[in-house]
């Protein structure tokens, strides 16, 4: 018998500018989760987009990126880094101009470390695609987002979906 | 609306006029052992009238000695050369892309991750299958699939077509190097319903 399976969490919409958005208690009652982030930020320059599990500012996060800006397409790592990115040519600026969709796969699982893929756009920049690991077999109960040292602006959203396994 | 990775996956609390759930666990697979292939099977009989759309989500490994494997897809137990495909991926240095076209399978390189892998790691993707129970169209797979460890970490958008209009009544994952998956793979079957 199928199940209802896409299960909306929270959503999240800011009515003032703030550092981040988090999600907090998240229950472990599914397989995974979606974020969908269409947000702002109050400043220039351009921002990457970030998370960070369970609070973890260890330098525990690791991302392939692959990445294309129209002209030139290329290729980076980042290891052992204090976030993760979620972004990298499709940041965010002071418009609403970005789409990021976050896979976290296995969310709640105590034996694998947490995967992430990442498909961000932002027409007038790049697109990317993502994959993460948060080298931490703990179950993610809050996921922090943020876009270093800017600040969210009104009217950003960010999204939490469960997905029943 | 959300659509998570492009097109298919929708919210499942309602579309328009009020409709019902969308998008549906149909089967889940969590492996309690090492296990050589993975086999969802009567996909047409139990979901052909009811779903549009199929999507695979995975976190896989394998007992190859090595830090990757390579997941091999088949439909309807089909291993003529019916398939092809191609892959675009980034490994942190360059991107790269390759195909193959008149293959005996779909494969995945960068969604299975061997028993050499940092620990504690899976390979993991998101598999888009398009219009499976249709009998005038081929079936067409695209996906987005990683693995991240320490020797290695590649993110690759892939695709794949399996030239056949026959409706799909089985999909069969395996290693294409030979080894079985071992325990906490998981392999989640949901479906999107046709309007």
């Amino acid at each position: 018998m199928p199940t209802a399976t896409w299960v909306a969490l929270q959503n999240i919409t800011l009515t003032g500018t703030q550092a981040d958005i988090t999600f907090s208690n998240i229950p472990a009652t599914y397989r995974d989760l979606v974020l969908v982030c269409n947000s702002k930020q109050t400043a220039t320059p351009a921002q990457d987009q970030s998370l960070q599990f369970n609070g973890d500012t260890g330098s525990n996060y690791n991302v392939v990126i692959m990445w294309g800006d129209g002209s030139t397409y290329d290729s980076d790592t980042f290891s052992n880094q204090t976030n993760m990115l979620i972004d990298f040519y499709a940041s965010i600026t002071t418009a609403f101009s970005n789409v990021t969709i976050v896979q976290i796969m296995d969310y709640s699982a105590t034996d694998k470390h947490k995967t992430v893929l990442s498909r961000a756009n932002r027409a007038s920049s790049g697109v990317d695609a993502i994959a993460g690991r948060w080298a931490s077999t703990d179950a993610i109960t809050s996921i922090k987002y943020f876009a270093s040292g800017r600040t969210l602006d009104i009217g950003s959203t960010v999204a939490l979906y469960g997905i029943v396994s | 609306m959300p659509i998570p990775l492009g097109v298919l996956a929708v919210a499942g609390a309602g579309g328009a006029a009020g409709g019902g759930a969308a998008y549906e666990l149909l089967e889940s697979q969590i492996l309690t052992g090492t296990q050589a292939t993975v086999e969802f099977t009567n996909l047409n009989a139990n979901y052909g009238s009811t779903y549009q759309h199929l999507q695979l989500r995975i976190t896989a490994r394998s007992n190859r000695a090595n830090a990757y494997d390579i997941l091999r897809m088949r439909f309807n137990g089909d291993n003529s050369f019916l398939y092809s495909y191609h892959y675009l991926f980034g490994n942190g240095s360059s991107v790269q892309s390759d195909d193959m076209a008149s293959a005996q399978e779909i494969l995945f390189y960068r969604a299975l991750e061997g028993n050499n892998a940092t620990a504690n790691t899976y390979g993991f993707g998101v598999f888009d299958i398009l219009d499976p129970f249709e009998t005038t169209k081929n079936t067409t797979v695209r996906a987005l699939e990683a693995y991240v460890h320490a020797a290695e970490s590649v993110v690759s958008l892939s695709s794949g077509l399996y030239q056949a209009t026959a409706a799909v009544s089985s999909i069969e994952l395996d290693s294409h190097l030979s080894s079985s998956f071992i325990a906490g793979s998981r392999f989640s079957l949901y479906g999107m319903r046709s309007s």
